[in-house]
């Protein structure tokens, strides 16, 4: 596993305040229908993002979507 | 005596105008048409014979929703306001508690209207109607007792609490926001995204109103997507912010939320959760000169009873953000089993004066467990933690309460207490949570002590009492941790002091 992904898992187990070890029971599931992250889950999430990995998350253009499984923050992450 | 609210707001709307009162995002109303179709909902409410009942009003952030509370409140009539993204059950249940004759449905109702029964139903056409008919309104004299509005309480066990909130209630609440502790310009602008059903949006909309101010509402689905939020918020100009501390970190994430971009941000209420060192900084850091306030209080005691300007030289040294002091005319006091704590000490924050509700509507127990009376004034049970500091100030230390949510769940400590206990391990054992760095439950903490045992390690004990356990207690209440020991701390009155235990979890 990647560094960034490793990241991710530590930033939403701490968002959610579980452990990694759960965060990464969650691969592959949609982080926001199974009750994972609600919007202000998602709020925390791009806050540490950008605090910890310093980039700047373009907000306006945020798409669920986009962001609802581990690996698809990732590839967001990698494409900022 | 001061000068009653239904006064003030008659005053203050009449003053007002051609300005406007309220900016549905760009959708325009002026304090004339308040004028005319709050005066108008009032004198046709009067003409009703159903005595001074509640009002149900059920929406969002449409400008009728505050004309319909003000119609409501001129008439005597205390007004419910119900979120149009409420469940069914606790619509049911405000229904049962409140027993609201009539129900005013600004948003279409999405649930089967069966379930008012034969309670009169004001549907936004007819509501429109009502304020074109301009019915004369005659100035009433509404006994300051009276409720204003009642709110219910956001619990997710039992059925929601419906809490009244009088007119000398929001009065004293309202005057002190609008002293010149707060500065609170005239003729504002007020970013209007609280949810009605919520007590802090008082903060804005009534506000705004008595000031001759804006109300620059944001509607529920602005916020939710974030896409949209980001679009809007950049033309949204404000004056003053209003709300969650999580509102303005969710602002914050737009790199755009600054003074240099919002140059007329001049001040910050924030209430309705802890505000934290780090979000404080940041808000300080992007808007240098505007002035920042942490505010605190239950929806028990009229939204807030303290305030804290944020102090930019002090926050370097600070580990928590203040509560600050106490409004005028009302008492904050820390207790701990019924007397008051020496200088310094933690205990449970007890709220007296005449911001204090008169209770929970229609609900004798849950009043008695958390209503009293202190030196002659009404007095209220927080169940919140906090202690005075040198400074003279008050500072939070989260719940006492013995009730925590975890990932989602929530949890009843004292179950998990019983569930350890089953374990032949086990003597006695206490849970208590830990909490992470934003205050908020992390995991919990077991202390046990243990029945002789012949294990050589406390991790084979351990093993031991969770397989043991396996099937006994859900899997999302069992400890994380195990702290084993040879007695527990006690509280003078001989019980087991789990906020002692809390503390030490978490030092």
């Amino acid at each position: 596993m990647d560094d960034i992904k490793n990241k991710v898992i530590e930033i939403l187990a701490d968002v959610t305040s579980t452990d990694e070890e759960t965060v990464r029971s969650w691969d592959g599931q949609d982080l926001f229908q199974n009750g994972f992250l609600d919007s202000m889950g998602t709020v925390e999430l791009l806050v540490q993002i950008q605090d910890e990995l310093d980039i700047n998350v373009p907000v306006s253009e945020f798409d669920r979507s986009q962001w609802n499984t581990l690996d698809k923050i990732c590839d967001q992450i990698r494409k900022l | 005596m001061t000068e009653n609210l239904i006064s003030k707001l008659t005053a203050a709307i009449a003053q007002s105008g051609q300005n406007t009162a309220y900016d549905e995002l760009g959708k325009q109303h002026t304090y004339h048409e308040l004028q005319t179709d709050v005066q108008s909902l009032a004198g046709f409410l009067e003409k009703d014979q159903l005595d001074h009942c509640p009002i149900l009003v059920f929406g969002d952030h449409q400008f009728e929703m505050i004309a319909t509370f003000l119609g409501c409140a001129f008439a005597g009539h205390p007004y419910i306001p119900v979120d149009s993204s409420s469940s069914l059950p606790r619509i049911k249940s405000i229904l049962a508690t409140a027993d609201p004759k009539i129900i005013v449905l600004i948003d279409d109702f999405p649930f089967d209207a069966d379930i008012f029964a034969d309670r009169k139903i004001i549907k936004l056409k007819q509501l429109h109607e009502i304020f074109q008919q301009h019915y004369a309104y005659k100035p009433l004299t509404i006994p300051e007792t009276t409720p204003f509005y009642i709110l219910f309480t956001s619990g997710t066990t039992g059925s929601p609490k419906g809490v009244p909130i009088s007119h000398q209630n929001i009065n004293l609440f309202i005057s002190w926001l609008l002293s010149p502790e707060f500065g609170v310009p005239q003729h504002a602008a007020f970013l209007g995204q609280v949810p009605y059903s919520f007590d802090v949006s008082n903060m804005y909309w009534l506000s705004s109103v008595l000031s001759g101010g804006t109300i620059k509402a944001l509607p529920r689905e602005a916020v939710n997507d974030f896409g949209t939020l980001f679009r809007i918020l950049p033309q949204l100009d404000f004056q003053v912010f209003v709300g969650t501390p999580s509102l303005a970190e969710m602002f914050c994430l737009s790199p755009d939320f600054k003074a240099e971009k919002k140059p007329n941000l001049q001040l910050f209420l924030l209430c309705g959760e802890e505000l934290t060192v780090k979000l404080a900084k940041k808000l300080a850091k992007r808007f240098p000169d505007a002035r920042i306030f942490n505010t605190y209080g239950p929806t028990e005691a009229t939204v807030a009873v303290s305030a804290w300007e944020v102090d930019k030289t002090q926050l370097p040294e600070l580990k928590r953000i203040p509560l600050g002091k106490a409004e005028p005319q009302v008492t904050l006091s820390i207790q701990n089993e019924g007397s008051t704590v020496k200088q310094g000490e933690i205990g449970e924050i007890i709220i007296s004066g005449p911001c204090v509700s008169s209770g929970y509507l229609n609900n004798p127990e849950k009043t008695k467990a958390a209503f009293f009376e202190l030196d002659g004034q009404p007095a209220y049970h927080t169940g919140d933690l906090g202690h005075y500091g040198d400074d003279g100030l008050l500072y939070y230390h989260g719940r006492c309460d013995f009730q925590i949510k975890l990932h989602g769940f929530r949890i009843e400590l004292d179950e998990v207490r019983a569930s350890l206990e089953k374990s032949s391990y086990i003597k006695q054992a206490v849970a208590v949570p830990k909490y992470d760095r934003n205050q908020r439950p992390k995991h919990l903490v077991a202390y046990i002590i243990a029945n002789p045992n012949d294990f050589e390690s406390k991790t084979e004990l351990i093993q031991a009492i969770r397989q043991e356990l396996q099937g006994v207690i859900m899997p999302y209440m069992m400890p994380t941790e195990f702290i084993f020991s040879k007695q527990l701390p006690l509280s003078p009155n001989g019980k087991i002091d789990v906020k002692q235990l809390i503390k030490e979890a978490n030092s």
